[in-house]
């Protein structure tokens, strides 16, 4: 069973004097359980990609089937997108109108802010978060939601490196543990290739290739077949960067 | 600290009043010396004058600022809901907004008298266009990927103005009612010299007519020293009810 699968998706958009096709003829199937990296150049359309597929966007055409089931969406923008007027927990606390009870509801909240070392900014304004605490708190308000699928938008990319670290390691053990399936963009091919059970390369709106990555979780990424997994990618994408 | 940074200026000032009209000597008539119009104000205070004249002007502001909250705020809602409609009224509106207030007044007293309602009508022209303009533009300018964003949460439509509309345009809709609220207050003393009984205005008005001036100087501190306070009151009411607002502490 698959659990997302777009079929010819296009989404252009019109500016002042053009129109930028930020998506176009995509197709692809995402199976149920599969952790897949999304990367490619700034601006080839992946932000535009994980809207459509999280059903905050509209395709201009194709078919978009999200098969959620019983299952919530944890979405992760590319920006924190907090709200200015609620601390950090009211803005946690939010998406999860689907605990009803207030002792179970802090509890998941207790745990998701332990994990991301922002226990002591519970009661913090957006306004007095630091960039990286502001894009933990985000993360945390698509945790809270205890999602089955989760779309993040390069969620680490104002973490330092021991952090990110840390936080790989968890979304891989919480992607075990819990059967999520996720799409995650980044620009980063090592990041892509640690993640990922599947690597989707993108440019200029199109699919370029797809890769499946057979390596063990936890993944060692200093081991000959990461890296040249790491480099083949990388190639591809340069690649397609002077096609165009 | 803050206290002394607060006080310096105005006491600064006074003391320079009072050196400059005992040095040249001016008339006191034309002049007076601030202890001459601490005495009036004794005396007005004493006299409980002060009292009933300020009573009645704060009720005369605070009834129109209300009922302009009461017209500006849902027609700035309909308007932000129905944005093309406004196309149709901005020509309009905005000559409405270009004419002065009290140019108007010879027309309202010839509409409704010179009772209370023409007093009511200036304080409400006055008032309407900052409520209304920047609680429009703080509806508009709701950034729209929060929305999206509490699409991503499945949040109801209900709360998404509860959470995300009005929260955001919180911070425009209370520089319109500050804004306003400062008008009202200047309107209103405006609309006492419009044949009123009482009022500070009236007071201000009357005393001229008696020849005393420190009465006239004192109406137009208590009028400066209200209004200040007013804003102060203003800015500490919503710094609690928008704590997530940090340039309202100061
Ligand atoms: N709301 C919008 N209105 C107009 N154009 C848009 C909009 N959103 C995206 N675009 C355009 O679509 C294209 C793809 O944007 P998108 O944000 O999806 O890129 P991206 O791959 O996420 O880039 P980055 O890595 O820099 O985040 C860009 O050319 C951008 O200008
Ligand atoms: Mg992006």
């Amino acid at each position: 069973m698959s659990d997302i699968s777009l079929s010819d998706v296009n989404k252009s958009f019109v500016l002042r004097d053009r129109t930028v096709d930020a998506v176009s003829n995509f197709s692809l199937t995402i199976e149920d359980g599969t952790f897949v990296s999304v990367i490619g150049p700034s601006g080839c359309g992946k932000s535009t990609l994980l809207s459509i597929i999280g059903g905050l966007l509209k395709p201009d055409s194709g078919t978009v089937s999200i098969n959620r089931g019983e299952k919530r969406c944890g979405f992760v923008f590319q920006e924190p997108r907090l709200l200015n007027s609620c601390t950090v927990k009211e803005n946690m606390i939010l998406g999860m109108k689907h605990i009803k009870s207030n002792s179970a509801r802090n509890q998941v909240l207790a745990d998701v802010l332990e994990l991301l070392e922002l226990t002591e900014f519970i009661n913090a304004y957006p306004y007095q978060l630091s960039g990286g605490m502001a894009q933990r708190a985000a993360l945390g308000r698509a945790l809270c939601r205890q999602p089955g699928i989760l779309l993040m938008d390069e969620p680490f990319s104002s973490l330092d490196a021991m952090l990110r670290k840390k936080l790989q390691n968890e979304l891989v053990s919480l992607y075990l543990k819990k059967n999520l399936t996720i799409v995650f963009v980044t620009h980063d091919v090592s990041e892509a290739v640690f993640l990922g059970r599947k690597v989707v390369i993108m440019n200029d709106g199109q699919l370029i290739r797809q890769q499946k990555i057979d390596l063990e979780y936890p993944r060692n990424t200093s081991s000959p077949e990461f890296i040249s997994l790491c480099d083949s990618i990388m190639e591809t994408i340069s690649y397609s960067r002077y096609q165009v | 600290m803050r206290l002394l940074k607060k006080f310096t200026v105005p006491v600064i000032v006074i003391f320079l009043w009072w050196a400059v009209v005992h040095v040249f000597n001016i008339n006191a008539f034309l002049f007076p010396p601030p202890e001459k119009v601490l005495a009036a104000f004794h005396h007005l205070i004493e006299k409980d004058i002060l009292q009933k004249h300020v009573c009645v002007s704060f009720i005369r502001a605070f009834r129109g600022f209300s009922i302009t909250m009461l017209i500006a705020m849902p027609l700035a809602v309909f308007f932000h809901i129905f944005k093309r409609t406004f196309s149709f009224f901005d020509g309009f509106l905005n000559f409405l907004r270009s004419v002065p207030p009290l140019a108007m007044i010879p027309l309202l007293i010839l509409w409704f008298g010179i009772g209370e309602a023409s007093k009511l009508s200036l304080i409400i022209l006055a008032c309407f266009f900052p409520i209304f303009l920047n609680t429009l533009s703080g509806l508009n300018n709701v950034d729209s990927k929060l929305l999206v964003m509490g699409d991503s949460l499945d949040l109801t439509k209900i709360e998404k103005i509860r959470y995300i509309m009005i929260p955001e345009a919180a911070p425009a809709i209370i520089t319109g009612l500050r804004l306003a609220l400062g008008n009202s207050w200047r309107a209103l003393v405006a609309a006492e010299m419009i044949a009123a009984s009482s009022g500070i205005g009236y007071m201000i008005l009357d005393a001229e007519e008696m020849a005393k001036t420190d009465v006239v100087y004192a109406g137009i501190l208590t009028i400066g020293i209200l209004g200040l306070l007013m804003d102060k009151m203003c800015l500490m009411i919503m710094a609690k009810l928008c704590p997530w607002m940090e340039d309202l502490k100061r």
